[in-house]
C-alpha cells in the first residue's frame, strides 16, 4: 500500500542456508524480468552456500576447516569474508569472533547476511530498488522501499515459534531514521549455539535470552547482535557508549534476559510504532 | 532510558502476554483453535481446523455488492522441521484480511497443536500492519510462504 503508481508488488521466498530468505518490495518490470532478476539475486545466495557450508563436507569452508587446503589456494571470496570477520572482531572489541572453541575458521555468524546483502545490492543496481529482505529473521529495507509495511519491523518474542506464547512482541518503524536494519540473536530456536569469546574455553552465553539489534547495515546488525549476545548483561551499557564515542555508526538495541528483565539503549523508544 | 521506564514500556507492549498488535487473545479462544479481532469492522474470526476439511469459507449470505468477501486457498506447504504440511484459506473484505482458516495441517511428532498459533502469529502480523518480523523461524517463514501464497491470489 502508498506504493508508487506503476510499480508492482512482489515476493518470493527462497530456502537456503538452512533458513528462508524473503524478497518483496515493488517493481518497475514485469513479472517475467523482475523473477528473472529475483532468480539471479537468489543464485548469489545459493553459490555463498556452496561456498561456505560446513554442512556441505565438500565445500571449501569444510576443506579448510580439515585442514586440507590453505586459504589462499581457495576463491578469493574466502578471503575476503576471513577479512571481514577481522574487522568485525576488531570493531566489536573481540565479542564477535569466527573462530570456534575447537580453533577452527566459522563465519556462519555472518555469512548469512552478508549474502543477503550481495543479492540485496545487486538487485538495487538492476533497478529493483524498492526492496526488503529477511535473511532467516535479520531484516533490511532499502532507502527507496515505498510500502508503510515495509517499514515496520516485528520484534519476536524470546520463545520458539512452535510455542504456545509465539508472536511479535514489539513493533519499530524505521521511517525517517538513519536505521534500515533488524538483526536478532536468541536461544528459543537452537538453544544457546553463540559461545561467548572472552570465556574460558569460549563457553557458550546465557545471561540473555534474546536480543534485537537495529542498525545501519544488515551485515553490521546481525555481528552485533551475535556479539551482544555473547556479552550478556553489559550489551545495553556498552552499545550505549558506543553510540557515545561513535554517534555516525549508532545503532538501538532491546534485550531480554533469561530472568525476563527487559533492557533497551537509550534511542529505543524512539523507534516503537505508534 | 532506566530499567523501570523499561519495564513499563514492555508492560505496554505486554511481551510473553497476550495483547499484540492491540488485538487480546484469550487462552480459552486459543484452546478453542479461534481468535477474533475486538474492533475492526466487520467482526472477523479465525478459524482453525486440523481435521483437513476446509472451514471458514465465505458466508452463503455474501451478496454481489462490492463488499462481498472474497476467500482463496493457498498451495500446501510442507513444513521442513516437524514434516507437517499446511494449508491456508484467506478471506478478505475490502482489501483487509478478515479470516485465516487452517484447512490442512498435519505433522507427524505431536506438534500439530503448533500450527493454530502460527495462524494467530499471521493475524497479528496483519493486525500489525508488517511487512517481516526480526526473530522468525523456519516454521514461521514456511507458515508465511502458505499465507503469501493465499494472498498473491487475490
Amino acid at each position: 500500500m502508498n506504493a508508487k503508481i506503476g510499480m508492482r508488488e512482489f515476493f518470493h521466498h527462497e530456502s537456503c542456508m538452512g533458513t528462508v530468505f524473503r524478497f518483496g518490495g515493488h517493481t518497475p518490470f514485469d513479472p517475467a524480468k523482475t523473477e528473472s532478476l529475483v532468480m539471479q539475486a537468489c543464485a548469489i545466495l545459493h553459490e555463498a552456500d556452496r561456498t561456505f557450508s560446513l554442512y556441505k563436507p565438500e565445500s571449501p569452508l569444510s576443506r579448510l576447516a580439515r585442514g586440507e587446503v590453505a586459504i589462499d589456494d581457495l576463491v578469493p571470496v574466502v578471503t575476503d569474508v576471513w577479512n571481514a570477520c577481522a574487522m568485525c572482531e576488531k570493531i566489536t572489541s573481540g565479542w564477535f569472533s569466527a573462530f570456534t572453541p575447537e580453533k577452527t575458521f566459522d563465519p556462519s555468524g555472518l555469512v548469512k547476511t552478508w549474502a543477503a546483502k550481495a543479492a540485496a545490492d545487486f538487485l538495487v543496481d538492476a533497478g529493483l530498488s524498492d526492496l526488503t529482505i529477511n535473511a532467516g529473521g535479520d531484516v533490511w529495507i532499502s532507502g527507496d522501499a515505498s510500502g508503510e509495511n515495509d517499514w515496520r519491523v516485528g520484534l519476536h518474542k524470546p520463545v520458539s515459534i512452535a510455542d504456545a506464547e509465539a508472536g511479535i512482541a514489539a513493533r519499530v518503524n524505521l521511517r525517517g531514521t538513519p536505521y534500515r536494519a533488524v538483526a536478532t540473536s536468541g536461544s528459543a530456536e537452537r538453544g544457546n549455539h553463540i559461545w561467548n569469546p572472552k570465556a574460558p574455553d569460549r563457553a557458550p552465553a546465557d545471561e540473555l535470552v534474546q536480543i534485537s539489534v537495529i542498525g545501519r547495515d544488515l551485515v553490521m546488525a546481525d555481528v552485533w547482535a551475535t556479539a551482544a549476545f555473547a556479552m550478556g548483561h553489559s550489551a545495553i551499557e556498552f552499545i550505549n557508549k558506543f553510540n557515545l564515542d561513535n554517534p555516525g555508526q549508532s545503532m538501538q538495541a532491546l534485550a531480554i534476559s533469561k530472568d525476563g528483565e527487559l533492557t533497551a539503549t537509550e534511542g529505543f523508544a524512539r523507534l516503537l510504532a505508534k | 532510558m532506566n530499567r523501570d521506564q523499561v519495564q513499563a514500556l514492555m508492560t505496554v507492549l505486554a511481551v510473553g502476554g497476550s495483547l499484540v498488535g492491540g488485538y487480546v487473545i484469550t487462552q480459552d479462544q486459543v484452546a478453542a483453535h479461534t481468535v477474533s479481532f475486538p474492533t475492526t469492522t466487520p467482526t472477523p474470526t479465525v478459524t482453525a481446523s486440523a481435521s483437513g476439511t476446509p472451514s471458514a469459507s465465505p458466508s452463503a449470505s455474501a451478496s454481489q455488492t462490492a463488499a462481498s468477501p472474497v476467500t482463496k486457498q493457498g498451495a500446501v506447504f510442507t513444513e521442513r522441521r516437524y514434516g507437517g504440511r499446511v494449508q491456508l484459506s484467506v478471506t478478505k473484505l475490502n482489501g483487509a484480511i478478515t479470516a485465516i482458516a487452517l484447512d490442512t495441517a498435519t505433522a507427524t511428532d505431536g506438534r500439530q497443536g503448533a500450527f493454530p498459533y502460527l495462524v494467530q502469529e499471521a493475524i497479528a502480523a496483519n493486525g500489525s500492519n508488517i511487512a517481516n518480523v526480526s526473530g522468525a523461524t523456519y516454521s514461521a517463514d514456511v507458515f508465511k510462504q502458505a499465507l503469501d501464497s493465499a494472498l498473491s491470489k487475490f
